[in-house]
């Protein structure tokens, strides 16, 4: 495995270990899937290994699913809390997955009909 | 068959590698990723480390159930703690 020094200087960084994804979205806004159904909007600041990282003008979406008790594939009910920070810590270990919002398109919204 | 044989026989195993050098192998392929929680994601692996963080590039995020596209995305960094696995797509 290649080492890849953290580089400040943009044009400089080879992309060969994943976190250089990141090094690329800093100071870019970045969207982060947590655990629990939350997910952060924001610039991304900083970072380190653990993907810690340090977000401004986050925005906060917090997806609440209830599923029935007789069948917990059925959704009951579903609810969506927002919440604005203008700087936030985000400890590593809940991160799932990192989008840098460079060449994003919006998710179609709800789950395509499954093909039968 | 003995289990060498076994391993011999693995198709892209042309000689024994260990899981980290076959994964290695399938960088700059299209690859299928699912996480522990359900979710898969499909896209061009552009790089991984030994903690199995993952790069991809023209990502899809696909229902749990394999059959319908969520969402598309440029570039992704899944953080190798919530790999269950990594696949080839045929």
């Amino acid at each position: 495995m290649s080492a890849v020094a953290l580089s400040t200087s943009q044009s400089t960084v080879a992309f060969n270990e994943p976190l250089d994804l990141l090094t690329l979205a800093l100071d870019e806004r970045v969207r982060i899937r947590l655990r629990g159904g939350r997910e952060l909007r924001g610039r991304l600041q900083a970072y380190d290994f653990h993907l810690n990282c340090i977000l401004s003008d986050v925005e906060e979406t917090v997806t609440e699913i209830i599923y029935s008790e007789e069948d917990p594939t059925v959704v009951v009910s579903q609810k969506t809390i927002k919440n604005s920070y203008s700087l936030i810590y985000v400890r590593g270990d809940s991160v799932v997955v990192v989008f840098p919002q460079g060449a994003e398109s919006e998710p179609t919204g709800s789950v395509v009909a499954d093909a039968e | 068959m003995s289990p060498e044989d076994a391993v011999a026989s693995v198709p892209l195993a042309g000689s024994r590698k260990s899981p980290s050098e076959y994964v290695a192998s399938m960088r700059g392929k299209k690859v299928i990723v699912k996480l522990i929680g359900g979710s898969i994601f499909k896209g061009y692996l552009a790089s991984l480390d030994g903690y199995l963080n993952i790069a991809l590039e023209q990502t899809e995020e696909w229902n749990s159930e394999g059959t319908g596209v969520i969402g598309t995305f440029g570039d992704a960094l899944i953080r190798g703690n919530n790999v269950y696995y990594i696949s080839l797509e045929e």
